[in-house]
């Protein structure tokens, strides 16, 4: 509750106004997300104007630009050590050419005693056509730099690749508290900073599902015995027990309008899937079958669905909808197919899946093509993945030697690893947008 | 047991008073005794008699060390049989408590180890009907932990449901599936996994 309330005074404090002083380059996408190749983009990102004056704040606030670009293999950092200030009216074009550079961060700090102590401006420059692509100031508090570092971030993929960014994003996770039997609920920055607890009550939590609202988080807790599915309203912090045992509920996924859970729920020794109307607070079945049926997760139209069954006798992804029309089986290939997620853009499917080698990996299909892409190679242990908001890179968590990490992963497979945060693993992440404040 | 040892020894007893008055009777023809020595021989009598309940007592006590050395061996072999049955009990407890079930990976069949174990498990719950019981379903690490949850509550129910067949009242026997989250052994191999992969009982 403390830390959403300083989260609120963050965030108040937090404007963001368009710089309309430049006149806008016209739109050209310079990088094909889609179509990478090994080529990476190399910016400079020399030191900001007037962060001799703070450089441990100026440093913070570049480096987190440049671990953020870099982790989509889209660019490269090129050094810049030594070069000037460079002031943004009067960038040298010729100087950062010379350099290799093919863009150019630029950008002032002003750090002042008033109601939004931090002052940043950043540019971004074409420097083969010499001309600034955009620019943004933001205003605010200082804790809220690496916020605004992460905006830019965005904006920079943005005006390359003109696809949004996944970097001013966060992560709901459980994580396992050492040497206890407990799990305990957590937001934090997509990059491992800013933790906040959003379930800890001793007690066992699992699968965490934020609606698309930011504001009701699912989850399955043992805390009365069997393991039930409970809504916590973040805002209002108040809690709905939504099952009550004896046998196994978890959810899965939140329809695109944050209408209705899609879950798994065990009914009289039976394991089908349901969905929960959130508005009319009734279940509907979705399947009936003897077998296990798992992990249900939203197509973004709100009418399709893809979860796991074992109902062929391993495994498997199938597709259903919210009529809960027959069942179709979508994979065909490998003995073990779970935790399906839908993109949030379009029909490409993420899941664990097990191949012909028998090592598991993660995987995209395709819900009409049925075609099949391994994304990761070299360990051998997987955990379910998560899309970004806008459904452009993945992330996923696997086991290496004792360790789990935390990856994030390019759709064309290229991964980079995220930092744990505060030390501790992060499980069962679900990437989502930025809780918007409670009013 | 003692009621007839005790009639016994009255019997005894009795038997000596009389014989002892039939000689006194016997001896009566000797001259008429003087009236003290009439009370006297009452005295004797009652002498003898106390003579002869003493004579009783001794042959009480044989009796009765008799008997007392077999109560004592039987009671040591009771108390040994109480404790034999106590450790039997404690054994069994401790087996049906400490042995787990255990799976094939991504399975939740029983093989004939496991049949014979829920056998022996299904004789314990029989003879212990005041005992309900959790049924624990594990998985190991592997696969993902939303499917192994349910993966781990069919184990769960799987031996559940082959206890009721066995005349195991359902109402004693409730499961639980903690999937991949609690695993006996930590490690990473085929080692640590087949022993992770289990149903686990709890007395509740």
């Amino acid at each position: 509750m403390r830390s959403i309330r300083r989260q609120c005074a963050v965030l108040v404090l937090l404007f963001v106004l368009c710089w309309v002083v430049y006149p806008s380059s016209q739109e050209r996408i310079i990088i094909d997300i889609d179509q990478v190749g090994g080529y990476r983009l190399p910016i400079a990102l020399p030191q900001l104007k007037g962060e001799t004056a703070d450089p441990v704040l100026g440093q913070q606030i570049r480096a987190v630009m440049q671990r953020d670009l870099e982790r989509t293999g889209l660019f490269r950092i090129i050094e810049s050590n030594g070069s000037s200030v460079q002031t943004i009216q009067t960038l040298p074009y010729g100087d950062w050419s010379r350099l290799g550079a093919a863009g150019v961060i630029a950008g002032q700090l002003d750090v002042s005693n008033g109601r939004a102590p931090l002052t940043l401006q950043l540019t971004l420059h074409d420097v083969a056509r010499q001309l600034m692509l955009s620019g943004k100031v933001y205003q605010g508090s200082l804790e809220g730099h690496r916020r605004m570092a992460h905006r830019f971030s965005d904006h920079v993929l943005e005006k390359f690749t003109g696809e949004q960014g996944p970097f001013d994003t966060q992560v709901i996770c459980r994580r396992p508290i050492p040497d206890s039997n407990t799990t305990e609920i957590v937001r934090m920055d997509y990059d491992g900073h800013g933790v906040q607890r959003l379930i800890a009550n001793g007690a066992r939590n699992l699968a965490p599902v934020l609606s698309p609202d930011g504001n009701v988080l699912a989850y399955t807790s043992y805390r009365n015995g069997s393991p039930d599915i409970y809504l916590r309203h973040l805002h209002s912090g108040e809690e709905e027990r939504l099952t009550n045992g004896p046998g196994l509920a978890v959810p899965g996924s939140w329809s695109p309008d944050g209408r209705y859970l899609a879950l798994s729920r065990t009914v009289d020794g039976n394991n089908d899937l349901f969905l929960y109307d959130t508005r009319r607070r009734r279940f509907k079945r979705l399947t009936n079958d003897l077998a296990i049926d798992m992990s249900p997760s939203f197509a973004p139209d709100g009418h399709r669905l893809v979860f796991t069954s074992d109902r062929g006798g391993s495994p498997q992804l199938y597709l259903t909808n919210v009529k809960g029309g027959r069942p179709a089986r979508l994979t065909f290939e490998g003995t073990y197919n779970t935790a399906p997620a839908w993109s949030p853009r379009d029909d490409t499917i993420a899941y664990v899946g097990r191949g012909e080698d028998r090592t598991m990996a993660i995987y995209t299909i395709h819900a009409e093509s049925r075609q099949r892409q391994r994304l990761s190679f070299g360990s051998l242990q997987y955990e379910a993945p998560t899309w970004d908001p806008h459904g452009r890179f993945l992330m996923h968590t696997s086991r290496v030697g004792d360790a789990w990490r935390r990856y994030m992963v390019r759709q064309d497979g290229h991964d980079k690893l995220l930092p744990a945060a505060d030390g501790l693993a992060c499980q069962s992440p679900q990437w989502v947008a930025r809780a918007i404040p409670s009013p | 047991m003692v009621f007839q040892l005790l009639r016994i020894t009255a019997i005894v007893s009795l038997s000596i008073v009389l014989l002892a008055g039939c000689g006194r009777k016997a001896g009566s023809v000797a001259p008429e005794p003087p009236a003290d020595m009439a009370a006297s021989s009452e005295e004797a009598d009652t002498e003898a008699g106390m003579a002869d309940g003493m004579g009783a007592e001794e042959a009480m006590s044989e009796a009765d060390i008799l008997a007392e050395r077999a109560m004592v061996a039987e009671r040591q072999a009771q108390q040994a049989e109480a404790m034999r049955q106590e450790e039997m009990a404690e054994m069994a407890r401790a087996a049906f408590v400490n042995e787990d079930i255990h799976f094939a990976f991504d399975s939740f069949q029983l093989g004939p180890e496991a049949e014979r174990i829920l056998g022996e498990k299904a004789a314990w719950l029989q003879e212990n009907t005041a005992v309900d019981v959790q049924i624990e379903g594990h998985c190991d690490e592997r696969g993902t932990s939303d499917y192994n949850l349910a993966l781990g509550e069919r184990r769960a129910n799987a031996v559940q449901q082959y206890l009721t067949v066995l005349g195991i009242d359902s109402g004693r026997l409730s499961t639980i599936s903690y999937g991949e989250e609690q695993p006996l052994d930590p490690g990473h191999d085929e080692t640590a996994w087949s022993r992770n992969r289990r149903a686990h009982f709890v007395i509740r």
